[in-house]
């Protein structure tokens, strides 16, 4: 069952201004660890928000246990928040700052103390505990928020950028402790990142945002090899998936895709899903790591170019070569490739998307 | 969370309704006192509107051969004003309490009427810079007082910035024995109250030939005024990044150019608001220019003298400070933005 | 060819001269020393000149307290510096406690807040001499002070305002510098408010905090850095008032320390004594000023964060 729903959530800053969050739709379950991600901009602090109660909604509603949510304050809610900027109060001892929110909810003395040291030692921050946050550096402060978040034992657990200022082999030690603080919790996490990698290893499932619009939802290979649409596809991956603009062609060995520069042979079941756009352009989407390499031509061959140019990466390298009308980039494993040779292309194992030109949209099998 | 409830709202609107009326009704009045005529300003209960003609019922005594002028106070009842029939007499009344410029012949002529018709009114405009004209007249270089004003903050300004900025940069770039104490020095200068300062200084500007000089206040004035540009400028140097500074450097310009080009122009909201300051401390005092002038007095101690602490006549003391007031309020709302940039910065 | 090297030469040496005049070590000394010139000149000799009086007799003799107990002796001094205290104390704690209030509610945007703003402002700008002549309007009988009670009944009688002496007329000049000189510690508030990062308060309202307990805990002592500064300026200032006194209720008959200066060097400072009792009344209330702030500082920086942490 869900245990937090977003329905048709709606939000707009002003009176008659554009809405930032459309019809939002989205159920979390218990124990979850959900990520938005999405570019700048989209939403992803609001909808975050929204769900704290810091942000009114504009409409539809916010459920938590199947009961909605929408009056209530961020303390009923049983909600706790991890900040961009961490939020520690300056004034107070890093103790203070995990104490004072057990002291509004009048926690007694005693288990405060308790309450606090076990937070502290959970976000690893046992001898910091009476310095101020002017003493404590970024990733320290980070822990403080942190065991302040977790020491009121909420049942949401919701982070802004957690990790967006702190360098970049903090922001990796950082990821699994957290993840590691919400397994032990069994809270249910929602986290909000830019950042695609810290999205794949943190979440159970990601949520793709675009300008206020759901793109997809799904766990991380989901998202990384299933996309929903041009979006999800472009905004996922280092380097992005490669897009051929092809026509869709009857011939008497069934359909081809072909363009300029590529040539593809359907299978029975790609046939299946394309037939209605025989005649029609589709795009076709596939990840570098989806195109193999050969020296000879084949049957399978895709298409047949020159690299350009070649990226090393240690362990395999990026192979860049421009088309006619495009650029596209190929992860191989043959480093011994040289540049500006001719090179085969081939679809590995028909791992191809296809989307539509007008919605974007995947197109999927239609079933009967 | 910025989520209000109703009672919330009404107290806020409530509190914030006070405070505004607080401010605003003072100085309506006041502004209404200042167009007054020589008999409005004696009205009571007063309104704080303005008004710009004055009614008068004039009838003729065939007995004495006078007129009786009578006149409709803002509460519209009828008061005594002048019983005559020479022109000038109530061609002088008539300028003197009501602000209203007539000459002899044109009043004589109009009044001329009441001796067949009996008892008439008349609503006359008044001249509403009567009260400015009068200032001006009553106070004894007025005009002098008004340049010498503009002289002494100009130099008052120029003193404080120029020493204030460099030592404001000294503290904030530079690590250097004694600094502490200087800066404590820089807050006692402060606290020391200038009119203390005034009576000694007196006889060091005499020694220097400025006594009476715009110069010798200026120098006084800057004294609280250069330790308060040093204090804003140097927190608001340490907030301004030194690698534009060395970029700047590195592209082949020298110190004082980088100074000039780079710095400067940063710290120009830190400038604005310390100029403010030192605008206010030279235009508003009365107390050092009394002790440290003897001919060349400022418009504040001119404004100061003619009023003295008399309550009759507070129209034209009322005009008075408005003349007195506007440069301020003019200068204070177009820096203002600067100094509220400033104070973000600033601390003890 | 000769005469150029040796120019070259000069040139360089010249360089090198100023190179060891003017470097980072002696920059902060060429910075500081028009000022420190400034301040030997014009603010130092001058205290000296007045020290030098306060310890010497009319007839130039040295003397350690005898003008202080001339000055005590005068009927004028203790009342004087009663008022003085009052009057630091209560206006800088009125003001202060209007500004934060004000401060606090026009933090918010609301329609009306800049124009609010505005508004409570101008005040700030107005010349004392002109603040004196604004109140003098209203606190005279015909006034328009009396004329407000009146038409909203409250009174019968108007009340002779510039009559009051002692505490009551203390009170009024208390409020009529109210008027003025709220609107400049509201400034370095709101500045100081504009500072906090709003996820500090956010922060404590998703853990439970209500409005007042997030002003309470987080805002203010957030704000003590600005708190501390708007005071000690104030109460520096607050110490020095006398313009808007004379000017309202004339010389002597509400006395305060600078009024008094004002009085010794002005209407009467042909009289022989009246010198010294200018220069011991500046010193008293120098030293007044200074034992005030020292005081306020050790006050209030105790409990704060910056106190506590060099404890540590
Ligand atoms: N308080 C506000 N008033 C008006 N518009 C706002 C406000 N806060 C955010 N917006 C707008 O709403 C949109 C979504 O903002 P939001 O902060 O949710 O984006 P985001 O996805 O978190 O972006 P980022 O990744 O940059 O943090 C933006 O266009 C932003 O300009
Ligand atoms: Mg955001």
């Amino acid at each position: 069952m869900a245990f937090l729903e977003l329905v048709d959530l709606d939000k707009r800053y002003t009176q008659k201004g554009n809405l930032i969050v459309k019809h939002m739709n989205l159920s979390i379950h218990k124990g979850e660890f959900l990520v938005f991600l999405g570019p700048s901009g989209c939403g992803k602090t609001t909808t975050i928000r929204m769900i704290s109660g810091l942000e009114e909604i504009s409409g539809g509603d916010i459920l938590i246990n199947g009961k909605s949510v929408v009056s209530l304050p961020p303390k009923d809610r049983g909600v706790s928040m991890i900040f961009q900027s961490y939020a520690v109060w300056p004034h107070m001892t890093v103790r203070e700052n995990i104490a004072y929110p057990l002291r509004l909810q009048k926690v007694s003395k005693k288990d405060i103390v308790t309450r606090v040291e076990k937070a502290a030692a959970a976000a690893n921050i046992m001898e910091l505990l009476d310095r101020y946050p002017t003493q404590l550096s970024g990733g320290q402060r980070q822990r403080v928020a942190v065991a302040r978040a977790i020491v009121v034992e909420p049942q949401i657990f919701l982070m802004d950028e957690p990790l967006s200022n702190l360098d970049a082999m903090l922001r990796v030690s950082m990821r699994s402790e957290l993840k590691n603080i919400h397994e032990s919790l069994g809270a249910t996490s929602i986290f909000v990142t830019h950042d695609q990698s810290e999205a794949m290893s943190l979440a159970d499932r990601i949520v793709i945002m675009k300008d206020g619009l759901i793109e997809q939802i799904g766990t991380p290979k989901d998202v990384y090899f299933d996309c929903e649409s041009i979006f999800v596809a472009s905004f996922i991956g280092v380097p992005p998936t490669n897009f051929f603009h092809v026509s869709v062609l009857k011939d008497d060995a069934g359909l081809l895709l072909k363009s300029q520069d590529v040539s593809y042979r359907v299978d029975a079941l790609e046939e299946k899903m394309l037939s209605p756009y025989v005649g029609k352009e589709v795009v076709m989407g596939v990840r570098p790591e989806n195109l193999e390499i050969s020296d000879t031509f084949d049957d399978n061959t895709f298409l047949t170019t020159h690299a350009d140019f070649i990226e090393p990466q240690g362990s395999h390298i990026i192979v860049i070569s421009k088309l006619e009308s495009s650029v596209i980039k190929i992860s191989s494993s043959k480093l011994e490739l040289q540049a500006k040779s001719l090179i085969h292309v081939s679809v590995k194992d028909r791992k191809a998307m296809f989307f539509d030109k007008d919605t974007e949209k995947r197109i999927r099998l239609q079933e009967e | 969370m910025n989520k209000l409830n109703g009672i919330q709202k009404t107290l806020i609107a409530l509190v914030l309704a006070t405070v505004v009326i607080a401010v605003i009704v003072p100085l309506m009045f006041f502004f209404t006192n200042a167009f007054s005529n020589g008999r409005e300003v004696y009205d009571y209960p007063k309104t704080p509107i303005l008004s710009f003609t004055v009614k008068v019922q004039v009838s003729y005594n065939e007995d004495t051969g006078m007129y009786i002028v009578k006149y409709y106070d803002r509460n519209g009842e009828l008061q005594n004003a002048v019983n005559t029939s020479f022109g000038e007499i109530l061609s002088g009344y008539f300028e003197q309490y009501l602000s209203v410029y007539r000459t002899p012949e044109e009043l004589l002529e109009q009044f001329e009427i009441t001796k067949t018709e009996g008892p008439q009114e008349f609503t006359y405009g008044k001249n509403m810079w009567h009260n400015f004209k009068t200032f001006f007249l009553i106070t004894s270089k007025a005009e002098e007082a008004l340049v010498n004003s503009i002289i002494v903050v100009i130099f008052t300004i120029i003193i404080s910035l120029t020493l204030g900025s460099m030592a404001g940069y000294a503290f904030a770039r530079f690590r250097f024995k004694g600094k502490d104490q200087i800066n404590v020095f820089m807050l006692i200068v402060r606290m020391f109250p200038m009119v203390g300062i005034s009576i000694p200084l007196a006889v060091i500007l005499i020694r220097f030939n400025l006594f009476d000089t715009m110069i010798g206040l200026a120098i006084l004035y800057s004294l609280p005024n250069i330790a308060l540009t040093s204090w804003i400028t140097s927190s608001i140097f340490v907030g301004i990044n030194r690698e534009l500074e060395e970029a700047s450097l590195v592209f082949g310009a020298n110190g004082f150019q980088t100074f000039i080009k780079i710095t400067l122009p940063l710290a120009l909201p830190a400038l604005a608001a310390s100029s403010m300051y030192a605008f206010l401390t030279a235009w508003n005092d009365t107390i050092s220019a009394l002790i440290l002038t003897n001919d060349h007095p400022t418009l504040a101690l001119a404004v100061y003298q003619a009023i003295g602490d008399n309550t009759t006549n507070l129209q034209y003391a009322a005009a008075g400070s408005i003349i007195l007031i506007i440069p301020a309020l003019i200068f204070t709302f177009v820096i203002r933005k600067y100094v509220n940039q400033m104070w973000g910065g600033v601390s003890v | 060819m000769e005469g150029k090297a040796l120019a070259n030469n000069n040139g360089s040496n010249y360089k090198e001269m100023l190179r060891r005049v003017f470097n980072k070590k002696t920059a902060p000394f060429w910075l500081l020393a028009p000022t420190f010139i400034y301040y030997l000149v014009f603010w130092f000799s001058p205290i000296f000149i007045s020290i030098k009086e306060v310890f010497t007799t009319l007839d130039g003799k040295f003397t350690v307290l005898g003008n202080f107990l001339f000055l005590f002796e005068q009927e004028t001094f203790l009342p004087a510096l009663l008022n003085t205290a009052f009057f630091a104390v209560a206006s800088v704690m009125l003001q202060f406690v209007i500004a934060l209030v004000l401060a606090i509610l026009l933090n918010r945007k609301f329609k009306g807040q800049k124009l609010i703003l505005f508004l409570v402002m101008i005040p700030m700008a107005i010349t004392p001499t002109a603040v004196a002549i604004v109140w003098k309007t209203g606190l005279i009988s015909s006034g328009w002070i009396n004329s407000i009670l009146q038409s909203f009944s409250v009174l019968e009688e108007r009340i002779p305002f510039l009559g009051l002496r002692g505490i009551e007329a203390v009170i009024m000049i208390i409020l009529i510098d109210t008027w003025t000189v709220m609107p400049s510690v509201l400034i370095i508030l709101i500045a100081g408010l504009g500072n906090i990062n709003e996820e500090t308060k956010e922060a404590a309202y998703i853990f439970g905090a209500s409005k007042w307990r997030i002003i309470k805990d987080i805002t203010i002592p957030l704000l003590k850095p600005s708190i501390i500064t708007a005071v000690i300026l104030r109460m520096i200032a607050a110490v020095q008032v006398w313009a808007v006194v004379v000017m309202v209720m004339g010389f002597t008959n509400v006395p305060f320390l600078v009024e008094r200066i004002a009085y010794y060097v002005g209407p009467v400072s042909s009289l022989p004594y009246a010198d010294k009792l200018a220069y011991t009344y500046s010193f008293l209330t120098a030293v007044i000023v200074f034992i005030a702030t020292i005081v306020y500082f050790k006050i209030s920086k105790k409990g704060t964060a910056l106190d506590r942490r060099t404890q540590k």
